[in-house]
């Protein structure tokens, strides 16, 4: 979105800042979910997604009494916390696993038949985790959070050209996992 | 009309068949395509059986015992200083004994010394890290 819109979050921030706790729980209740989505999409884990939207919380409200309006929207701020936190549970699950399986090329959990088949959330959710990284922030970005392309591109730090190759690529990608996870079912 | 079908394509093929995903730029004349165009619904109606399986990955939800540990921690809020320091954990077995020592019940004991753990764990996440 513009820089010119005003952030719909700010009025909640600045008075969460001041000790309002009715409005520390309207973030709570708005923010919090969002961020385990988030998180819970790049990670696939539910313990983990779980301590990143917590963390990402506490760093907000760490950041509430000192937000300077105009600067960047919160929630956009949010999602870079969240997002590098993410990150860093990433590169440690790569190191742990390339210690501990040195010869596997692929880090994620990946389409493994023995989870994939249960059903179609657990299939989707194998397929996103099975993408590259970026392809996966990407789709999770712009479809489960709905940010528009400058924001997803601007947390990315990519073009809004690149944004979009990566969300082509991933998408394509999602297309041939499901149709080889279930080659005969439709969506409806 | 600079969105053609080649445009399209690539537009529905990143950003999948909700016009509210397009590029707000584009997203009109995409929609004009796609009322005029055959060949634009077919490509939308493909990548809208993409968008519903994707839409059907679920969310686990948020623990109650998270989120009202993240609102004890909103600022304001009432706090007890120093669990994230060796002083906190110190504090947290004192109040423990003293707990023990003075109610002599067992599970509320465990229980009491649940909250005193879970606050000085979530002291001890951020406090080097976050702050400035």
């Amino acid at each position: 979105m513009s820089s010119v819109t005003k952030d719909p979050d700010e009025d909640l921030v600045l008075r969460a800042g001041r000790g309002d706790a009715a409005a520390s729980r309207a973030l709570v209740t708005s923010k919090l979910p969002r961020m385990m989505r988030l998180a819970y999409r790049m990670l696939g884990d539910r313990q983990a997604a779980e301590d990143v939207a917590q963390e990402a919380m506490l760093r907000a409200w760490k950041q509430a009494p000192l937000w300077q309006p105009g600067a960047a929207r919160f929630d956009t701020w949010l999602h870079r916390v969240a997002i590098n936190l993410c990150y860093d549970r990433l590169r440690r699950r790569r190191e742990v696993l390339s210690d501990v399986l040195p010869e596997r090329a692929d880090e994620g959990p990946g389409p493994d038949q023995g989870w994939i088949d249960r059903d179609r959330a657990r299939q989707v959710e194998a397929a996103l985790q099975a993408l590259p990284e970026r392809q996966r922030e990407a789709i999770v970005l712009c479809h489960y959070q709905d940010l528009s392309q400058a924001e997803a591109a601007g947390l990315m730090e990519v073009s809004v050209e690149a944004l979009e190759s990566l969300l082509a690529r991933g998408r394509r990608g999602l297309k041939v996992a499901l149709a080889d996870l279930a080659p005969e079912r439709t969506v409806q | 009309m600079t969105v053609g079908l080649k445009r399209f394509e690539q537009i529905i093929d990143a950003y999948g068949a909700d016009p509210g995903r397009w590029p707000e730029a584009e997203r009109a004349e995409a929609e004009a395509l796609l009322a005029a165009s055959s060949e634009a619904r077919a490509l939308r109606d493909q990548a809208a059986r993409l968008d519903a399986w994707l839409d059907q990955a679920t969310t686990p939800e948020v623990s109650e015992l998270t989120t009202r540990r993240i609102l004890k921690r909103a600022p304001g809020s009432s706090r007890v200083l120093g669990w994230g320091s060796g002083a906190g954990w110190a504090a947290a077995a004192a109040a423990g004994i003293v707990l023990g020592l003075s109610f002599g019940n067992q599970a509320q004991v465990a229980n009491q010394a649940d909250e005193g753990l879970e606050q000085a764990m979530t002291w001890s996440v951020d406090e080097a890290e976050y702050f400035g």
